[in-house]
């Protein structure tokens, strides 16, 4: 699925996200190391967030997305990506492979050949990577201490860590669907911006 | 098409983290979030929320999902040192596996990770080893196929070379690709694969 695609066809959104991806890929064919900064910067956090899922640790997970972006950019470079609107995919489908190839340890014979990607770039942590986990986790507590109705600290808890659906939940505890919805936004969003707030300089008390 | 609002509508971030969407709709999200910062934070905090949550006992906790118990086998012959854990369907409790005969080696994902053996006339099972590189235990086991859970065991452990590895009927795979996940016991997930039997 392309960028494009997320939004209405016709939007000036989607026509100036496809105008940017296209201009950055030429960009790239170009040799502006600028531009290939500003796709590391971009894609760097959500392969880090897609891979962290399918490897074992973080560190393996920052490393498969270097890879990754590596690949892109020489890919890109050699005009390998014949459709710039697809760059999304394009990416995707470079990662989906690193990460089988890591699996079965071919990952490691290829380090050698790799050329190493700009250092700021690469490895710019994501707003939760920022903070410590127990730090996180204190936000978390907070948040749900913060909550007056015990129902309401069910609710969150049978959702999240009971994995319960919300339709079977919002029946069983007798809420409505709105009410859940509004309660999980804003437990989400409050950790965002507890997060945000106190992540921004990579360091909290 | 996936859109914010589909996003928000559906539920897809949960859906995500749970191992609940299909195969498509999997790869259609994970290409949507890429370069999407709002959905990045919205699937970290929903992340850290699963997994920082205080535990409580809530009545009916877990019910929705239907356990197996699992079997561990000593299968010195396989590899050393290894176990074999070996979900079924009945409740009859563990049982040793005592006789695994090898009889094909599925090439497609390499025969270090798919052996099949049959462990009985008629039944098939499928060897699965999922690499961690970790020495883990108390490990759930979930498969899903279209956002629908198949199977879910727990209490697995690594072997000393970080591997676990699974012994499952070849039966759970026949209707079509297939999401694995392996979590911990706080909900982080491991290692996810998707397979599929040929």
């Amino acid at each position: 699925m392309t960028r494009a695609a997320r939004y209405d066809p016709g939007s000036i959104l989607a026509w100036k996200i496809v105008e940017q991806m296209s201009e950055l890929v030429a960009q790239i064919i170009a040799g502006e190391a600028a531009a290939e900064e500003e796709l590391i910067r971009r894609f760097s956090r959500g392969l880090r967030f897609l891979i962290q899922r399918r490897v074992r640790n973080p560190e393996d997970a920052r490393d498969i997305s270097q890879d990754t972006l590596v690949v892109v950019i020489v890919k890109i470079r050699a005009g390998e990506l014949k459709n710039p609107d697809c760059l999304q995919s394009f990416i995707y489908g470079v990662a989906q492979k690193i990460i089988a190839s890591h699996f079965l340890h071919e990952n490691r014979r290829r380090d050698k050949a790799l050329e190493p990607l700009p250092e700021a770039a690469s490895s710019e942590p994501g707003p939760f990577e920022r903070l410590e986990k127990t730090q996180i986790a204190t936000y978390v507590t907070q948040i749900i201490d913060e909550l007056r109705a015990e129902r309401d600290r069910v609710l969150l808890t049978r959702y999240f860590v009971d994995e319960i659906d919300k339709s079977d939940l919002c029946k069983e505890l007798s809420v409505s669907s709105i009410h859940f919805d509004k309660l999980k936004s804003r437990a989400i969003n409050r950790l965002i911006a507890m997060v945000h707030a106190n992540g921004a300089y990579g360091h909290d008390d | 098409m996936m859109t914010k609002h589909y996003v928000q509508e559906n539920d897809i971030v949960m859906k995500y983290l749970r191992g609940e969407l299909s195969i498509a709709e999997q790869a259609e999200f994970e290409q949507y979030y890429l370069d999407d910062p709002e959905t990045l934070d919205q699937l970290e905090a929903a992340s850290a929320l699963q997994m920082y949550l205080p535990r409580r006992k809530t009545p009916g906790a877990g019910r929705r999902w239907f356990s197996l118990p699992t079997m561990v086998c000593s299968a010195a012959g396989l590899l050393l040192g290894i176990a074999l854990i070996l979900p079924f369907q009945n409740t009859q409790g563990p049982m040793v596996q005592p006789n695994i005969r090898t009889i094909v080696i599925d090439t497609n994902r390499g025969a270090e990770s798919v052996i099949r053996i049959d462990r009985r006339p008629g039944e098939e099972l499928i060897v699965l080893r999922l690499p961690i590189a970790t020495s883990e235990a108390d490990l759930t086991l979930l498969l899903s196929r279209n956002g629908k859970k198949v199977l879910e065991t727990t209490g697995l452990t690594s072997d000393y070379l970080g591997d676990v590895l699974l012994a499952v009927p070849v039966a759970l795979f026949a209707e079509g690709p297939t999401l694995l996940s392996l979590r911990r016991g706080d909900g982080s997930v491991l290692t996810e694969e998707q397979i599929s039997v040929n």
